[in-house]
């Protein structure tokens, strides 16, 4: 009989109860923010040099400079300057560049982790002012022991230049920026590392740089 | 005798049909734990170590008409297993790391364009260690430029000389 009828219904009223539906995640929006991720662009998007462009090439620069040999040549680290002194703008593009030369120092001391050693040449007043009896420096040659404390292996320069195109027709423009970065030695002024980052931007937006 | 089995029968089914339909009470007292996600239905949502993944669902899927001169189980006997059923703009054909000379680790990934239109892609890194602990943050967004049909690569360099046993190489459109 009916027993066969009996389980059979028991196991679909089973498997029933086991077949289970997932909730699939929808894709919607949290909270709105005011805030974007620097690395991604927003919505301004014309033909400047933007936070990403500098995030990328600064990220990429610095694994570069990390992973090149030459550099890494003697029994000690090698003393390295890295700021905007020597690092021309020669684009169209209004920028500070020393948010460039500020972010490549900032992650290049944080990720040599002592393997190359970099000079804050920018704070020399800062030493030289220890003698009013903050520090220690007051105790020798204050001038003599600076200009030591600064001596340098590599400095760090470069431009940035750009060719820029605009059709008066549709208002659409285009510009190529090439960034050039460079290491010199102090010793003969050999370029011991060069990287380039190149990007080409094309919108047809006017959006002001400042 | 019949009639009262077969009521205890649809008794039974409707004590277990009354079970599975739960009440979900949404409790909203204390916050809520962070777990992992295990979905039959979506195997590729764990990270996948040592693999690039395209996160983003404009390259995955490409609306074309598909072909098919036979079934698609069927391409097992012709070519292996079926390739890339979705039909994903791009085309990772190869993958892998290095050492690079200073001794951090470097991984490449070669893409191809399956379109007739140019491509720009992003791809980042990330790199963990032998448990799967992640070493340093993930790289920064960088663009490949894919012409179309055309292939293209993308290299990075891990920061830290730690051993590194994984990488995550993400992929998505460029905006």
């Amino acid at each position: 009989m009916n027993y066969r009828r009996l389980v059979g219904l028991l196991v679909v009223s089973f498997l029933g109860c086991q077949n289970y539906k997932t909730v699939r995640v929808k894709g919607q929006d949290g909270n709105p923010s005011v805030y974007i991720d620097p690395g991604t662009s927003g919505p301004n998007k014309g033909v400047g040099i933007e936070s990403q462009d500098i995030i990328s090439m600064t990220d990429r620069i610095v694994r570069d400079i990390l992973n090149q040999p030459s550099i890494f040549k003697g029994q000690k680290p090698p003393k390295v300057i890295v700021d905007a002194k020597y690092f021309r703008n020669e684009s169209i593009s209004v920028i500070n560049k020393n948010i460039i030369t500020d972010m490549l120092r900032n992650h290049l001391v944080r990720s040599a982790r002592g393997r190359i050693l970099f000079l804050g040449r920018e704070y020399v007043k800062m030493l030289e002012n220890q003698d009013g009896g903050e520090g220690v420096g007051g105790k020798v040659d204050v001038m003599g022991g600076v200009k030591k404390v600064f001596e340098w292996d590599y400095r760090m320069g470069g431009r940035i230049t750009s060719i820029h195109s605009t059709n008066p027709k549709t208002g659409m423009r285009s510009t190529f920026y090439h960034f050039s970065l460079e290491l010199v030695s102090a010793k003969d002024g050999v370029i011991v590392w060069s990287g380039s980052y190149d990007l080409k931007k094309v919108s047809r937006e006017d959006i002001i740089y400042r | 005798m019949f009639v009262a089995k077969e009521g205890v029968v649809f008794f039974l089914v409707l004590v277990f049909s009354f079970g599975c339909a739960k009440d979900v009470i949404d409790i909203s007292e204390g916050p809520a734990p962070g777990v992992r996600v295990r979905d039959s239905q979506a195997p590729h949502a764990r990270v996948m170590v040592d693999r690039v993944v395209i996160i983003d669902k404009g390259l995955q899927k490409w609306d074309t008409k598909k072909v098919e001169y036979w079934p698609n189980w069927l391409s097992i006997f012709f070519n292996g297993y079926p390739e890339n059923q979705k039909n994903s703009k791009i085309a990772v054909e190869k993958v892998g790391t290095k050492k690079t000379p200073v001794g951090a680790t470097g991984v490449w990934a070669v893409f191809r364009n399956r379109t007739d239109y140019p491509l720009v892609i992003e791809c980042r890194v990330q790199f963990f260690g032998k448990n799967l602990e992640p070493v340093e943050g993930p790289s920064a967004w960088q663009k490949v430029y894919l012409p179309p049909q055309g292939v293209s690569n993308y290299k990075e360099n891990s920061i830290t000389l730690e051993r590194i046993e994984h990488f995550y190489i993400e992929v998505r459109s460029a905006v």
